[in-house]
């Protein structure tokens, strides 16, 4: 039997050993309680402790001009925002915010207060967006822990007011809102991505993780080249301000290849700021592509080509250009009566007859068909948005009247991409190349990629266009052209005037107001640039497209071309100023038909058209070539054939009307231009 | 627990108290003695010099190996460890580089837009006019014609490169 000590010991020891081993179970327990039954919770906690989401930038693409000038680019900056339900004091806070922010310490103070109480802000509330990066240093020098920074994105248009209408603007988020930000937006656009960051104590990255992928936005490269733009811009203010016309347009084309060099319109805007109040609508439009106007007498090169296309009437055809009468209605010139005109002489005028005359004989099908191959009535596909394909009516919707006013420019409305367009198919030879705007893209992460040109297509002969091509230098070059301001130095140059007096819808009339215009090219025997100038809303004569639009197309095709270094093909020389004063009107006659030329018709008025009177044909000597004669040598050679010649300019013979060949009428001159 | 002052209290306790009454009523603004203040401690010197440690080198074999064994065992967990710490470590300067990165990509950016602004031709403009600098007539401005045969010039095959 054991003693009493020994079981006394024995219990105690057994008492202590279950409790030792309860207490060990009870431990055990609680850690496995913890370590697997608790483990996704506490291991939950544990991250959120430790790791940190931060945000990966995924900046919008940049834009570049054609030679690599930045013309947009997006610079991360932080913006700062409080929890004001944190918040101790919010006198003390909005004292220490308010002057670092440069913000108004009351107003802070009541947004603070504001927020607070509201509780739908859940505890956030932006103190400012955006800030400058000297005020985030500030800020974050205080390192005060209820002042918190979000990433974003600020963008950036470092040559303000240049081509502000091309590339537009985007918004506080980021998202385009105009030009090309908007159109081409899916592709420039940007996202951020974000990165798991394993934080010591300290909050000190010690390994991350991409989480989800930043999408950085394609980079692109504009045809739009920044010095040729700003001339551009400089040159059309200049000629509004003296104009005192309300708005316009220029823009300066590659004939050839559809790059659009420059397209301004004013007035203009700032991107980096958003609109202003009393900030007119129209300076954020752009209206080179979004305005369309009645085009008037730019577009007889239209109806003109399309005569040379279709019809036998050749430049030196004659056509009787007095007075006519349509439709019950006696049509006669905006000023006076020329007379008999060849059809070169009618472009270089800008013979309203004549262009009727010649629409008439073309014909209102061919001239439709015509008109809707040089690109009018449709978009031309730049990717701006609002974009306007002007107004062009379908065949079965054209009045009696129609005939008669399309031909020189009315009964359709054009924009002024689209009229630049339509040159450049006279400049390159014949061919219908669409505009573009983008010349390079760069995917992230992948090489600057050419984009492509859409392959032309012929719409006219190539001995059309070069026709055409000397007429419109003949605009330019005679005496009595009504581009005479177009002239360049040392270029050759060519192109037409045009002046159209601007309907008033509201008045049911037209105004005295006009939409003067201008569209060239220059040199005229490979056409390096296509200009078009358009000024709306000037008055009086000084107001028409010869003493309005052409001096743009002269100042800015003259630095374009010195800019893209294009030999000169002509001497160099001062404007004449001896020349004798031309008749420099060539405003489209606009009251032809009653209705509002550019509203739909219910009911066409009852008037069959008019028989289209035939070209003259007349009997008289053949012009000889003088092309390349010098002035001694064409007086010779004229008086040596009873040939009446009418010489202007020095130098060598450049150009002449009637052309080599052609019947001279009776009455005529044959009148030759010299240049050196 | 039982210490020498204490003990020593318990006896001196009944003789102290008489004496602290005493001299409380003598004189009351004295302050009264802390406790045991009145014992004091004798330090008796003890000489061990003769005694000697018995060689043990079974102790001292154990006492090595035990070394041994920490230094292993120690050298095994480092070893274990370092890998992880030396990862550690260069994930901070990994994640400092990224940061640099980006603030550098950043810096970039912002050096760029200054550039583009500074380039404007509106401000070139300007400052040329401020300079008196006149645009050039145009019998001032000569086009070089690119001829191939007559040379090269720096100027002549940029912009042959250009077209």
């Amino acid at each position: 039997m054991e003693s009493p000590a020994r079981t006394q010991a024995v219990t105690r020891t057994t008492f202590l050993a279950g409790g030792a081993a309860l207490w060990a179970t009870a431990i055990f327990g609680k850690l496995a309680y913890l370590q697997i039954f608790k483990h996704k919770h506490y291991a939950e906690l544990a991250r959120d402790q430790q790791v940190q989401i931060v945000e990966v930038p995924g900046p919008r693409g940049s834009i570049f001009d054609r030679n690599g000038q930045a013309l947009a680019m997006s610079v991360p900056v932080d913006s700062v925002f409080v929890n004001p339900s944190r918040l101790g004091s919010l006198d003390v806070a909005a004292d220490i915010l308010a002057p670092v922010l440069k913000l108004d310490r009351d107003q802070l103070f009541d947004r603070l207060t504001s927020a607070r109480k509201d509780p739908k802000r859940r505890g956030f509330l932006w103190i400012k967006r955006k800030i400058t990066p000297e005020e985030a240093t500030n800020l974050r020098s205080l390192r005060l822990p209820w002042i918190e920074f979000q990433n974003e994105s600020q963008r950036h248009y470092p040559k303000t007011f240049i081509a502000a209408h091309v590339i537009g603007s985007v918004n506080h988020e980021e998202k385009g809102n105009s030009g090309i930000e908007l159109g081409l937006d899916a592709e420039l656009r940007g996202a951020a991505g974000a990165a798991h960051v394993l934080t010591d104590v300290a909050k000190r990255g010690i390994e991350s993780r991409l989480s989800d992928e930043p999408k950085v936005g394609t980079n692109l490269v504009l045809t739009i080249d920044e010095r040729i733009q700003f001339a551009a811009e400089r040159d059309l203010k200049e000629a509004v301000d003296k104009t005192r016309a309300r708005t316009g347009t220029v823009v300066v084309m590659n004939p050839h290849t559809g790059e659009i060099l420059a397209m301004a319109s004013y007035p203009t805007f700032d991107p980096n700021t958003s609109p202003k109040k009393g900030e007119p609508p129209s300076a954020r439009l752009n209206l080179a592509v979004a305005a369309p106007f009645e085009p008037g007498s730019v577009f007889k090169v239209v109806t003109l080509a399309t005569a040379l296309e279709t019809t036998r009437l050749r430049p030196d055809s004659i056509l009787p250009c007095g007075t006519m009468k349509m439709f019950n209605r006696v049509i006669h010139e905006a000023k006076h009566a020329y007379g008999p005109l060849s059809m070169a002489d009618v472009l270089a005028r800008s013979s309203n007859v004549g262009a009727i005359q010649i629409g008439m004989t073309v014909g209102k099908e061919k001239l439709h068909e015509y008109v809707r191959k040089f690109g009018f009535g449709q978009k031309t596909g730049t990717g701006l948005p609002a974009e306007s394909g002007g107004m062009l009516r379908r065949l079965d919707r054209w009045q009696p009247g129609s005939i008669c006013s399309v031909p020189m420019g009315h009964e359709i409305s054009t924009t002024a991409l689209q009229l630049a367009q339509a040159c450049s198919v006279i400049a390159n030879g014949g061919l219908m190349i669409k505009p573009r705007l983008v010349l390079k893209r760069q995917k992230p992460g992948q090489r600057m990629e050419e984009v492509k040109a859409e392959r032309p297509v012929r719409i006219i002969k190539p001995e059309t266009a070069f026709t055409m091509r000397s007429m419109m230098e003949g605009v330019v070059l005679l005496p009595y052209g009504t581009g005479r301001r177009a002239r360049l130095d040392g270029y050759s140059s060519a192109g037409k005037t045009g002046s159209a007096q601007i309907y008033d819808y509201a008045a049911r009339r037209y105004t005295a107001s006009y939409n003067a215009s201008f569209m060239g090219f220059a040199p005229v025997t490979n056409p390096a640039i296509v200009v078009v100038v358009t000024l709306n809303g000037t008055h009086g004569t000084a107001g028409f497209g010869g003493p309005a639009a052409a001096p743009v197309f002269r100042t800015v095709a003259m630095e374009a071309l010195r800019v893209l270094d294009v030999p000169k093909d002509i001497p160099d020389q001062e404007p004449a100023t001896d020349e004798p004063k031309a008749d420099e009107n060539d405003l489209a006659i606009a009251d032809l038909s009653d209705p509002p030329p550019l509203e739909e018709f219910a009911d066409p008025p009852m008037i069959g058209p008019a028989p289209p009177p035939k070209a003259e044909v007349a009997t008289g000597p053949r012009v000889p070539n003088f092309k390349g004669m010098t002035m001694r040598a064409v007086v010779e050679e004229a008086g040596a054939m009873g040939l009446p010649v009418s010489l202007d300019g020095r130098g060598v013979a450049r150009m002449q009307v009637p052309a080599p060949g052609a019947v001279l009428p009776p009455g005529e001159r044959v009148r030759v231009q010299f240049a050196r | 627990m039982a210490t020498l002052a204490t003990n020593l209290r318990k006896n001196d306790t009944a003789s102290a108290e008489p004496r602290r009454a005493a001299v409380a009523q003598s004189n009351p603004y004295l302050l009264r003695p802390l406790p045991n203040e009145d014992i004091f401690f004798h330090r008796k010197r003890v000489d061990n010099s003769r005694l000697v440690r018995e060689a043990d080198p079974r102790s001292k074999t154990e006492c090595w190996s035990t070394i041994g064994a920490v230094c292993a065992l120690a050298a095994v967990l480092i070893t274990s460890v370092a890998p992880s710490v030396a990862g550690i470590t260069a994930g901070y300067q990994i994640q400092a580089l990224k940061q640099e990165r980006q603030r550098l990509l950043d810096e970039r950016r912002s050096l760029e837009v200054d550039e583009a602004k500074l380039l404007a031709p509106e401000r070139l403009e300007q400052l040329a006019k401020d300079q008196r600098m006149v645009s050039p007539k145009n019998d001032q401005v000569v086009h070089l014609q690119i001829n191939a045969s007559e040379g090269t010039v720096a100027f002549n095959v940029n912009s042959k490169k250009d077209k």
